[in-house]
C-alpha cells in the first residue's frame, strides 16, 4: 500500500493500520533510541512515546519527505528532550591518537593479511573486530554513535540525517569525519588492549 | 610522492569513496604503508560484513502502542451528517407508511376529512416524528460518549 493511501486511511479513522506504520519504522527508531539513550526502561518509555507522537500528530504529515524520516526526527526530537531533562550534554569527543597507533596498524594488516588464507580465522577475526567496533562505539558521544549508526549501517543520506537531526548537511559530514576517528582510534586503543 | 601524510578526512574520503578522489590521493596511498594501513583500517571499519547487529526492543513494541492508541471518533461533519441522514429517514418512512395507509384506506378513515385538514396534520406528524428521532439519536450520541470516558478512565486506573 502506497504511503499516502496507508495515512489517510489511518486518517479517516482505520486506526488499526498504524501497526503497519511501526512495523515499518521501528528498526530505525530503534538505531536512534539505542544510540542516544542508555537505559533499557527508559528506552521503552520513549519508545512508546515517540510512536504516540506520531500518531497524534499524523495529519500535520506534509509529505515532503520519506515517512520514516520524519518518525526518526521525531524519534531524535523526544530523545533529545529525554536528555535535556536529565541533564545529559553531549559529550564534545576528544579523541588523542594512540601513541602506538602505527605498530598496531602494521599488526591489523597483518593480520587481515595473513588470515585471508583460511576462513574460519577470517571469520573469527572478523567476529572479533565486529565486537570491539562495537564495544568503541558504545564509548563515543551518543551523537557520534547516532551518526555512524545512520550513515554506515542505516544507509541513509545526508540530506535524510540532516532532516533527522535538524543540523545543516555540512555540519552532519563535518561530525560524520570527527565520529569515524574517534571510533578509530577507540577500536585501535580496544585492540591494544586485547593484544597486548 | 608527497612526503606529507594524508589528512584524516582525506583517508576517510580515500576509503569510503575512493574512485571520486583526486588521483593524488591514490600515488600517495600507493607509496605510504602508514597512510594505506590507515585507509584499510576504515574500509575494514564499515565494510558490510562486520556490520554490528541492529538492536531490537526486548518487547512487542506495536502491541504496546496499539493498545494505547484512542478509540477513533467521528469527526464533527461526519457526526452533523449522520443527523441529518437519520432524520431524512424517518421523515422518509413515516411519509411512506402515511402515504400507503392514505391511499388503502381514504374512503373509510378520510371521507369526511377535507384536504387542508388532512396536510396540515400529517406535515405536523412528520415534523414531531423527526424532532423525536433527531432527540434520541443526540441522546444516544451523548450517553455513548459518557460511556466511553468511563471506560477509559476504568483503563487508566487497571494500567
Amino acid at each position: 500500500m502506497e504511503e499516502k493511501d496507508l495515512i489517510n486511511r489511518i486518517l479517516r479513522g482505520e486506526s488499526a493500520l498504524f501497526a503497519a506504520i511501526i512495523k515499518q519504522t521501528q528498526g530505525l527508531v530503534a538505531q536512534i533510541v539505542f544510540k542516544l539513550v542508555k537505559n533499557p526502561e527508559d528506552r521503552k518509555d520513549l519508545a512508546q512515546d515517540i510512536y504516540l507522537k506520531t500518531y497524534k500528530n499524523l495529519s500535520t504529515f506534509q509529505f515532503q519527505s520519506k515517512l520514516s524520516t520524519w518518525i526518526g526526527q521525531i524519534a531524535y526530537n523526544t530523545c533529545l528532550a529525554y536528555l535535556d531533562k536529565k541533564k545529559l550534554v553531549l559529550p564534545d569527543g576528544h579523541d588523542s591518537v594512540h601513541e602506538n597507533e602505527e605498530t598496531l596498524l602494521e599488526y591489523l594488516s597483518n593480520k587481515t593479511l595473513s588470515s585471508t588464507d583460511n576462513e574460519t580465522e577470517q571469520l573469527l577475526f572478523r567476529a572479533e573486530l565486529a565486537e570491539l567496533i562495537q564495544a568503541a562505539l558504545d564509548t563515543l558521544p551518543p551523537m557520534y554513535r547516532l551518526l555512524i549508526t545512520l550513515y554506515h549501517y542505516e544507509e541513509l543520506s545526508y540530506d535524510e540525517m540532516s532532516a533527522i537531526t535538524n543540523l545543516p548537511v555540512g555540519t552532519v559530514k563535518n561530525y560524520l569525519f570527527r565520529a569515524r576517528k574517534a571510533l578509530k582510534n577507540r577500536l585501535l586503543k580496544n585492540y591494544s588492549n586485547e593484544i597486548l | 610522492m608527497n612526503k606529507e601524510h594524508l589528512s584524516d578526512p582525506e583517508l576517510q574520503e580515500y576509503a569510503l569513496n575512493g574512485e571520486n578522489c583526486p588521483p593524488q590521493f591514490n600515488e600517495h596511498i600507493q607509496s605510504c604503508n602508514f597512510c594505506r594501513q590507515k585507509a584499510e583500517l576504515y574500509q575494514l571499519m564499515f565494510s558490510s560484513e562486520i556490520k554490528p547487529e541492529a538492536p531490537i526492543f526486548d518487547f512487542d513494541l506495536t502491541q504496546t502502542v496499539m493498545q494505547q492508541l484512542p478509540v477513533p471518533q467521528p469527526t464533527a461533519l461526519e457526526k452533523s451528517y449522520t443527523i441529518y441522514w437519520v432524520g431524512a429517514s424517518v421523515f422518509l418512512s413515516a411519509g411512506a407508511l402515511i402515504y400507503l395507509i392514505f391511499m388503502t384506506s381514504r374512503g373509510f378513515l378520510f371521507g369526511k376529512i377535507t384536504p387542508m385538514t388532512l396536510g396540515i396534520s400529517i406535515t405536523t406528524f412528520l415534523a414531531i416524528f423527526a424532532v423525536l428521532g433527531i432527540d434520541i439519536f443526540q441522546k444516544h450520541t451523548k450517553q455513548m460518549k459518557v460511556l466511553q470516558s468511563e471506560l477509559q478512565q476504568f483503563g487508566s486506573l487497571s494500567v
